[in-house]
């Protein structure tokens, strides 16, 4: 018996055995520990909750929902608005970071210093008391709905959110959106087919020039093909409040500032970083071999920073989608709030429902992951 | 806007003030030192030899990595009640944020641990050193010294993340300006009183960290090396 304990495989395969052995024990007390308190306390388990009747209502509800729709529907209302917030804080975030990062670098002092100043207090004050701030002090403190903020005449701002024109889904609106994806769908084949025939020929192809042409092109040919019917329904103020128009609520709002401003100091960091990992050789080579400015940027610089930048900003991407679920502060009504706040208080099944947001997230952090992981092979530096 | 700020009005509440900052300092250097030996213990079993631990502590920190912080608080605070572990809100949060901690360090750690040179180990093996004496005396040290920034970083981060724990009522430094601002309706002077409070934070907790890392894990001849 002694004999064996000393030989090192028998004693690996001793510990391993405990290991499992002492996990088994450790689930079995648990789930035993569950289901005497279950019992004690008359709660289903299961997920039948969700074909239950949720019974309350829920304020901004991207997909149709009544009080009297399932927690299930609750779910996904959540889950819808949750993608909301992340779609539209990514897409500004990733458009502040940018300035930010590439001010940062500025010839200015004064630029820089403030940039920096910038990057340096929002990155170091809790992302909760900053939604927390916009939401309780700045539209808080906005005038009433009769005394409301005025631009241009048709855009409202009060302490009940920020009223827009809508325009009316007809023809020419829907042609219109169609031709931003025919737009951005044909410059993305026309940059392939560009960068193919610089390779070539050795001659540069003005991709941003058409871009933007046909970006302003395309839609008001659109225009004109849809039949020209294009009718806004403005908000305007009935009684104590705004009817017509699309509101925007002070909780969207509030949630969408901090978290722009908050993602975008760390966006900014890795393009900062990004451009300044481009050595300076790299530049003088380009300027030697008798690149211009544009091209040297466009061919040598870009393609080397964006490599850099890009991993960190997708995972800052997921880290706003994560901190997206902090709105539960301010009653947002994304997933957290609604299905592990309300539904959970009327529930009680608080494993399931947990559990089923943890996933959600997961899943989104796995989809975000393989595409990171996708881009990080494409951009691999060929070497020849 | 003819606003004119108040801090004066503040002032009788400062002693909920001072126990909410006291409370956060608290949590802070609880959790910092915790959550800091959690993700030791956790690297050391990433880079162990037991292929099953392995996995499940790798595992366990891709969940907490890629779920909110505030999910895993609800989980503990309202999901653990239900399988017979009950909590206060103050000992929910501060496994929360232990276990947070713990996570991303245990993934910091180990990306210093897998930096070091693997001569380092065969050195230490040559020498008869046993596997845990290599670990604590030689690897560590090296590890430590190139992640300590971002070691550092991560710890500022969960410092500024213990203002969640205001949403299960724990009464930290952003649950008092919640209940300042709501009793004096003075918002903008209590958050920006607050916010002030946690960049001195970040600041100290940036600088000691970095003090204590220094004294730490450089040794002599890093010093002098560098």
């Amino acid at each position: 018996m002694m004999h064996a304990l000393r030989n090192q495989k028998v004693r690996g395969i001793l510990f391993q055995l405990l290991t499992v052995i002492g996990l088994v024990a450790f689930l079995w007390y648990i789930g035993s520990n569950t289901m005497s308190n279950i019992e004690q306390r008359g709660i289903k388990t299961g997920f039948e909750f969700l074909n239950s009747t949720a019974g309350f209502g829920i304020d901004e509800a991207p997909i149709s929902y009544q009080e009297t729709d399932t927690h299930g529907r609750v779910f996904f209302v959540g889950l819808s608005n949750t993608l909301i917030i992340g779609f539209v804080g990514i897409i500004f975030s990733t458009i502040l970071g940018l300035i930010i990062g590439v001010l940062r670098l500025s010839n200015n002092w004064l630029i820089r210093k403030m940039s920096a100043a910038y990057i340096d207090i929002f990155r170091n004050i809790p992302i909760l008391l900053q939604i927390l701030f916009w939401y309780n002090v700045v539209l808080k403190s906005l005038p009433a709905p009769r005394k409301s903020l005025e631009f241009a005449g048709d855009i409202f701002m009060n302490n009940r959110g920020l009223y827009i024109p809508q325009p009316d889904i007809n023809s020419t609106t829907l042609t219109i959106l169609a031709s931003f994806v025919v737009a951005i769908v044909s410059i993305f084949f026309l940059n392939i087919w560009g960068n193919k025939k610089q390779e070539e020929t050795g001659k540069d192809f003005p991709i941003i020039i058409i871009g933007f042409a046909l970006f302003i092109i395309l839609p008001i040919i659109a225009y004109f093909i849809g039949g020209a019917n294009f009718n806004f329904d403005y908000p305007s103020l009935q009684g104590f409040n705004f009817r017509g128009g699309k509101s925007i609520s002070p909780e969207f709002l509030a949630l969408t500032f901090a978290l722009v401003i908050y993602t975008a100091t760390f966006i900014a960091e890795a393009v900062r970083s990004g451009i300044e990992a481009v050595s300076k050789g790299q530049k003088e080579a380009a300027a030697s071999i008798g690149l211009s400015q544009y091209q040297a940027l466009k061919l040598v610089v870009l393609p080397q920073a964006i490599r850099i930048a890009i991993p960190p900003t997708i995972n800052q991407y997921l880290n706003l989608i994560k901190n997206s679920s902090l709105a539960t502060a301010i009653g947002y009504p994304e997933i957290v709030t609604v299905f592990s706040g309300t539904s959970l208080n009327q529930v009680g099944q608080a494993i399931e429902i947990i559990a089923m947001t943890m996933l959600v997230y997961l899943t989104i952090s796995l989809v975000v992951s393989a595409i990171l992981n996708w881009f990080n092979h494409k951009m691999k530096i060929k070497e020849r | 806007m003819d606003y004119q700020l108040d801090f004066v009005g503040l002032f009788p509440y400062y002693k909920d003030l001072v126990s909410g900052i006291i409370l956060t300092i608290q949590i802070t250097i609880l959790t910092t030192i915790l959550g800091v030996s959690f993700g030791i213990i956790g690297a050391a079993t990433r880079v162990g030899k037991n292929k099953f631990l392995q996995n499940l502590v790798g595992g366990f920190v891709e969940v907490v990595r890629n779920t909110p912080f505030i999910v895993q608080l609800f989980f503990i605070f309202f999901g653990l009640p239900t399988i017979g572990f009950k909590l206060t809100a103050l000992e929910a949060g501060m496994i929360a944020m232990v276990i947070n901690l713990g996570a991303y360090s245990t993934e910091i750690i180990r990306a210093g641990i897998e930096a070091t040179d693997k001569g380092q180990w065969e050195a230490g093996k040559t020498l008869g050193l046993k596997w845990y004496q290599i670990f604590i005396h030689i690897i560590l040290p090296q590890a430590f010294n190139k992640i300590s920034p971002a070691l550092i970083s991560q710890c500022v981060i969960v410092m500024l993340g213990s203002s969640v724990l205001s949403q299960i009522s724990v009464e930290e430094l952003t649950f008092t300006a919640n209940f300042i601002q709501s009793r004096t309706f003075l918002s903008f002077e209590s958050y920006f009183l607050i916010t002030g409070i946690y960049l001195i934070f970040a600041i100290v907790l940036r600088f000691v960290l970095t003090v204590v890392s220094e004294k730490l894990f450089k040794t002599k001849a890093m010093k002098e090396g560098n």
